[in-house]
């Protein structure tokens, strides 16, 4: 089992269902987590974690080339702590003393510098007969009590220095009336400096006494760290290695929870992409010499998953420079097994929307720059790396198709157009391109109708018909757009389809319902309220022509992508006017300069962010509401490489 | 004049609602008769105090640690209703340090628990309800402080920070949380103290003085009188541990706190505590004794001319004693403690009517 663990370990790839979750498991027959090799993983981590934190080791975690075997290395791993220990205990328990001593010595000397302006002699103190004596710390708004409790003993407060909020007081009185002052200066907080007995001279050569001693001190503190520096360099990669491997057997035997057991028989059973199964039944026939049962099973043949009660993980698997969208996906839901992934179109809208509102060869290096500084320093980050890399590249080719550089326009001419001079053009455009989205987004829901076997949708306004309809009228924009006005016999073309097909809307649910009811009838009583035809056809009247409206307004959101092209070429016009007035004061110097500079920051910030999150509510709502319902379940690998981190 | 008048005209209006809607006499007496904690409850909700006991009722918790907590409320509200209009920055401060005594028991109870290893669960019933307005301390990271130590070393920066860092020292070398349970509520009174002396308007000022140093007085005698005759601690350490502020001299303090006994200690009283505390035997008693002198005495504040701040400082300290006073008959009635009602509430709330002046003086009862 141990060796099937971890093969399943190395192939990463497998989504655990489990056990106990159903029959067999309901049934009693778990496998259970072995609890006395948890113990001992978790006493290795410990060990480990204290080794690690006492020789202050830090740097990258290694990546594991092989699963663990848990039952097995446990064994080496605890041998090799072990061993490890010994020879780093020594060092460590001298290092410890040493700082100890080092920091013992370092907050006498402190101590007794607040006795520094007294000067006392500390000989002289100690043969004071009749007299008590003690030195510490007062609040100096406690003070007046203070002297005013003490007033009925023979005492004398000697202040040896004060400053804004305390003094450092002498207390002195008489041997028989020590309670008496000890129990005042308790309740006044009086901080006692505690000064070890047996110091000789006054308080300047103790100091300057244990100031000699420093330097000795220090040497061997400085001693048992080199040794300490060089048991780190032995162990560090060893140890960090065992580390991510007690973390992934961990997990491996945390794992076996899920587990099916029948004696000595384990069941595993979990979703896989089906292209690596033949490889994972391979290795675990050969590392079971054959003494293993390895099936799969289709989705379609498990009674559960037809009925909808197990969901089948999804497992985004796209390429690299697409795979960090998926995040954005992921944010608005998680698309079920048989819908379509949008990630793919997400992405690439993303990127052309992004280059048509942010387009400037300037800004896309600056841009792909900071993308390739987090895709190669920030590991954690590094799919943001490659959404800014992305980014850049989209805004520097519009930057070359608008002509602009850092909002400079006379650089380099203009392939396509400039949006500030070309703006209704650049519009019709911006909506072109929601059409052409919109449409996306209606196919893609016929695609996911399709899938799902959703058919009682396809006449509604989410399917074809609405689909349809959308065509309709966007063709007739665009064909009044560039060829003028339709002629008669197209109008009324138009009026005829889409009147049919606005019927087809209105009718479609009443129908249905009159139909079911009808194929229901007799069969059961039904207790709830049903809803009335009459009230479900304004029902549909009312969503028809709120369909429409949808469609009209999703399309004209799509004028924002043009609206911020020009807001990002007329911040450029107001940087330059900026600068301009700075220049006419002082001349073109450094201050024209550092405005342009400041101006560029500005924008590439500002606006980026305006323009990103811009994006992502067209996404969201004019394409993804088209069609992705969401409620999947995410692939959950058995292991993935963050947890064993 | 005018600038006092204009100042004070909209906030006096306001306090002077609030002190009429302090309870009658007669709601006293139909509170001490109830039969049981439910009758009382249902009462007092047909006072000025309903909302706060719908609160209660509503929460179904009616022990009589959660009525203080809901009750304080009350109180904490016309906390709120005068910081808002209060007219400048110094008079606001006196009245957040008046404040500040509920946060330093919210404060020391959080230590305490810190202290016992006890979680907030366990104690947020004891704490007093307050908000941002009323205290700035960060209790939530507070909770987060794994010991007494890191909870001082949390403190540092507030103004509570240098003299627990003093007492934690005592914590240590006695094993108790007794001194910074006391370091934090001499703290607050010094607080009060250059919260009054920082009022910058002279009348505000001899008003409030008035008013503040008779509190502390009262609160003073009663704490030196507590320390030395229940907890048995020195004279040197009841004084030591006296609170700032007041009229009593420090020296005046001592002789208190040499005192033999506790009538010996009412013998050293000034003439009108001394007049009020005569013939009480017990400490209860004499603080019942104080806390009527200081409500006739704190009624001067609302009579003569009336703009200036001693108005709301005496409104609120007197609201204060009206809400201990209801708390005491709960638990009275709440533990069936058979006591009278004057030994739980000061006589003058049992006596005198709502007049402002204490004139048209109504018989309890």
């Amino acid at each position: 089992m141990s060796r099937v663990m971890g093969i399943l370990g190395d192939f990463k790839l497998l989504h655990l269902i489990n056990i106990s979750e159903t029959r067999l498991g309901k049934l009693g027959y778990s496998a259970g987590v072995p609890s006395d090799l948890l113990d001992r993983y978790d006493n290795v981590l410990k060990s480990i974690a204290s080794l690690v934190r006492e020789l202050e080791i830090k740097g990258p975690v290694p990546a594991l080339e092989k699963a663990p075997i848990p039952d097995k290395d446990i064994f080496y791993m605890e041998e090799t702590l072990a061993d490890m220990e010994n020879q780093v205990s020594g060092c460590l328990v001298r290092g410890r003393e040493a700082a100890k001593e080092l920091v013992k010595t370092e907050e006498l000397i402190s101590r007794l510098s607040m006795l520094g302006p007294a000067d006392i002699d500390f000989e002289r103190l100690s043969r004071l007969r009749f007299v008590y004596c003690t030195f510490g710390v007062l609040p100096a708004d406690n003070m007046p009590r203070l002297e005013e409790s003490l007033s009925d003993i023979h005492h004398s407060l000697i202040t040896i220095s004060r400053n804004r909020d305390r003094f450092v007081l002498a207390a002195f009185c008489l041997n028989e009336d020590r309670e008496v002052l000890e129990r005042a200066l308790k309740s006044a907080f009086f901080k006692e400096i505690e000064i070890p007995s047996g110091l000789k001279g006054t308080v300047s050569e103790v100091i300057e006494g244990l100031k000699e001693q420093l330097p000795a001190l220090e040497r061997k503190a400085h001693q048992a760290r080199e040794e300490k520096e060089a048991f780190r360099e032995r162990f560090q990669k060893a140890l960090l290695l065992m580390r991510e491997k007690a973390f992934m057997a961990r997990l491996l035997l945390e794992a076996q929870s899920k587990f099916g057991k029948i004696d000595h028989t384990y069941l595993v059973t979990g979703w896989l992409p089906i292209e690596i199964f033949p490889r994972l039944k391979d290795a675990i026939m050969k590392a079971t010499r054959g003494r293993a049962i390895v099936e799969s099973v289709d989705p379609e043949d498990v009674r559960e998953v037809r009925e909808g009660i197990v969901k089948i993980p999804i497992l985004f698997n796209n390429p690299l420079l697409i795979r960090p969208f998926e995040k954005l996906t992921s944010l608005y839901g998680t698309p079920s097994y048989r819908e379509v992934e949008p990630t793919v179109f997400l992405a690439l809208s993303f990127v052309l929307l992004f280059g048509m509102m942010f387009g400037d060869v300037g800004h896309g290096l600056v841009l792909f720059i900071a993308g390739l500084y987090v895709f190669r320093r920030l590991y954690r980050y590094m799919d943001y790396g490659i959404i800014l890399m992305e980014c850049g590249v989209s805004s520097m080719v519009f930057g070359v198709l608008y002509g602009s550089i850092f909002g400079v326009e006379d650089i380099i001419p203009a392939i396509w157009l400039h949006p500030m001079k070309d703006i209704n053009r650049f519009m019709m455009f911006s909506v072109y391109i929601g059409v052409g989205m919109i449409s996306l987004g209606f196919i893609l829901n016929i695609i996911n109708m399709l899938r799902t076997r959703n058919f009682q949708e396809f006449l509604s306004a989410g399917g074809v018909v609405g689909a349809l309809l959308y065509w309709l009228l966007a063709g007739l924009g665009i064909r009044y757009v560039m060829a003028g006005p339709p002629a008669p016999v197209e109008i009324m073309a138009a009026k005829v389809i889409s009147a049919v097909l606005l019927l087809v809307m209105i009718v479609e649910r009443p129908v249905r319902a009159i139909l079911r009811r009808r194929r229901e009838r007799g069969k059961s009583k039904s207790t709830r309220a049903e809803q009335g035809i009459a009230s479900m056809v304004i029902e549909s009247i009312i969503e028809a022509l709120d369909s429409i409206i949808g469609f009209l307004a999703n399309t004209v959101s799509f004028v924002r992508v043009a609206a911020f092209a020009l807001t990002h070429a007329a911040l450029f016009a107001g940087v330059f006017a900026i600068a301009d007035m700075v220049a006419q004061g002082s001349g073109r110097g450094a201050g024209y300069w550092l405005t342009l500079v400041a101006g560029n920051i500005v924008i590439i910030l500002l606006e980026g962010m305006v323009v990103s999150i811009q994006i992502i509510r067209l996404e969201y709502y004019e394409f993804f509401s088209k069609f992705f319902r969401g409620g999947g379940r995410p692939f959950q690998p058995l292991v993935k490489q963050e947890e064993v981190r | 004049m005018l600038r006092a008048a204009l100042k004070y005209s909209y906030l006096n209006a306001k306090t002077r609602t609030m002190h009429a809607r302090r309870l009658k006499p007669s709601d006293w007496h139909i509170l001490e008769t109830t039969k049981d904690p439910p009758a009382f409850l249902r009462y007092l909700s047909s006072t000025p105090y309903a909302p706060w006991v719908s609160r209660l009722l509503s929460a179904r918790q009616q022990d009589h640690e959660q009525f203080e907590r809901f009750i304080f409320a009350a109180l904490f509200d016309d906390y709120r209703k005068i910081i808002r209009s209060i007219p400048d920055n110094d008079s606001l401060g006196l009245v957040r340090a008046l404040a500040a005594r509920f946060e330093a028991e919210n404060l020391k109870i959080v230590l305490r628990a810190l202290f016992s290893g006890l979680k907030k669960s366990q104690v947020s019933h004891l704490l007093y309800p307050l908000d941002q307005k009323l205290s700035s301390l960060p209790f939530n990271s507070l909770w987060k402080q794994d010991s007494l130590g890191d909870a001082v070393k949390f403190l540092a920066e507030t103004v509570y920070g240098p003299m627990l860092r003093h007492a934690l020292s005592q914590v240590d070398a006695q094993g108790r949380i007794f001194p910074l349970e006391m370091a934090i509520d001499i703290v607050c009174f010094r607080q009060i103290n250059s919260a009054v002396h920082g009022v910058r308007s002279r009348r505000d000022r001899t008003s409030v003085v008035d008013v503040v140093n008779s509190y502390v007085d009262v609160v003073n005698i009663c704490h030196v009188a507590r320390i030395r005759f229940v907890y048995g601690l020195s004279a040197e350490e009841a004084l030591n541990y006296s609170y700032s502020g007041g009229s009593l001299t420090i020296k005046g303090l001592h002789a208190l706190a040499r005192a033999k006994n506790l009538q010996a200690l009412i013998k050293l009283l000034p003439l009108g505590m001394r007049l009020a505390a005569e013939g009480t035997e017990d400490i209860p008693g004499l603080r019942m004794a104080l806390e009527d002198w200081l409500l006739r005495r704190m009624r001067r504040a609302f009579l003569g001319y009336p703009f200036h701040l001693g108005v709301q400082v005496a409104h609120l300290i007197e609201k204060e004693i009206e809400v201990r006073s209801l708390v005491r008959l709960f638990q009275a009635k709440a533990t069936q403690y058979q006591m009278s009602q004057a030994e739980l509430v000061p006589g003058i709330l049992l006596k005198s009517g709502d007049s402002l002046g204490g004139e048209g003086v109504v018989q309890a009862g």
